[in-house]
């Protein structure tokens, strides 16, 4: 199975665009992406490759009819990383939102940020540049698509 | 370097969303999963990752003025997979998108389908379903 290759351009006047495709590995990827480049007079900005994950191993996947039922409905998590201390630098945020939420994890506008299904999240979740978070700032809920 | 993870719900009713979070890695994806869905009534109906493709090696990665300078302008290179003879499937057909085509690509409503540049993309491309192209069908104009 292929990877889908997205590749992301700037034109000289700065208006960007996206072309997207399937190929098989990395390497192909960044063949594509100098094809591309020499295809065209705007600039690679970003290219990123996506691949399906195999869900078949996740427990008890079904949809419930409970207390929360639409996936429009949703409870967000706020994680933070780490204080920086004298380095003074912005304390990173992460919002996970959490769509049909179960009610042990909100039952009401906020939910409880040490619940047991909440911490799970802590340290696997990132910010885009990979920082870690180590806190849950707080649950909230939110009515979103 | 951190993946994004892309995670597709479905609720009782039939009714789609999706969450989207940064990753440390791609071992770490299945707990995060199952801590998605224990968190949540809805069931998950696809998830996947992404991962940055490195750039500083693109050489050639400069925009430029010239014959077509706005990226909304692409040329259609279309491609097919090779012949799957008696079998009798139907061919598989990729279309990919060149923004802000260079001139020698198309200069007009189609372009030349031996360009050396297109057939070397041709060999990297694949279609959804994994088939690799084997023959440029076209190049066309599209705006």
């Amino acid at each position: 199975m292929g990877q889908k290759l997205t590749v992301n351009v700037k034109d000289v006047n700065g208006l960007n665009s996206k072309t997207d495709f399937w190929v098989n590995d990395t390497v192909a990827a960044l063949g594509a992406v100098q094809a591309i480049a020499n295809l065209s007079n705007a600039a690679v900005i970003s290219a990123y490759l996506t691949h399906e994950l195999d869900i078949s191993g996740i427990s008890n996947n079904v949809a419930v009819a409970a207390n929360v039922e639409t996936v429009a409905e949703k409870a967000k998590i706020r994680l933070s990383g780490p204080d920086e201390g004298s380095a003074g630098a912005t304390r990173l945020t992460v919002t996970v939102s959490i769509p049909a939420p179960v009610g042990t994890i909100i039952n009401a506008e906020t939910g409880a940020v040490n619940g047991a299904l909440v911490t799970p999240f802590i340290g696997k979740v990132t910010t885009y540049n990979c920082l870690t978070t180590d806190t849950v700032d707080k649950v909230y809920y939110s009515r979103s698509r | 370097m951190a993946f994004l993870l892309d995670v597709t719900f479905q609720d009782i009713n039939q009714l789609e969303s999706k969450s989207s979070m940064w990753i440390e890695d791609e071992a770490g994806a299945s707990d995060v999963l199952t801590a998605l869905k224990n968190a949540s009534n809805a069931k998950i109906l696809r998830a996947t990752l992404s991962t940055p493709v490195p750039l500083t090696t693109i050489t050639n990665n400069d925009a430029a003025a010239a014959n077509v300078e706005t990226a909304t302008s692409k040329a259609i290179i279309q491609m097919r997979g090779a012949d799957a003879g008696s079998s009798g499937e139907p061919f598989a057909h990729v279309r990919v998108g060149i923004p802000a085509p260079i001139g020698t690509l198309i200069n007009g409503l189609s372009g030349d389908i031996s360009n050396a540049e297109v057939q070397s993309l041709k060999t990297k491309v694949l279609s959804k379903t994994g088939v690799q192209m084997d023959v440029v069908e076209s190049i066309r104009y599209s705006r």
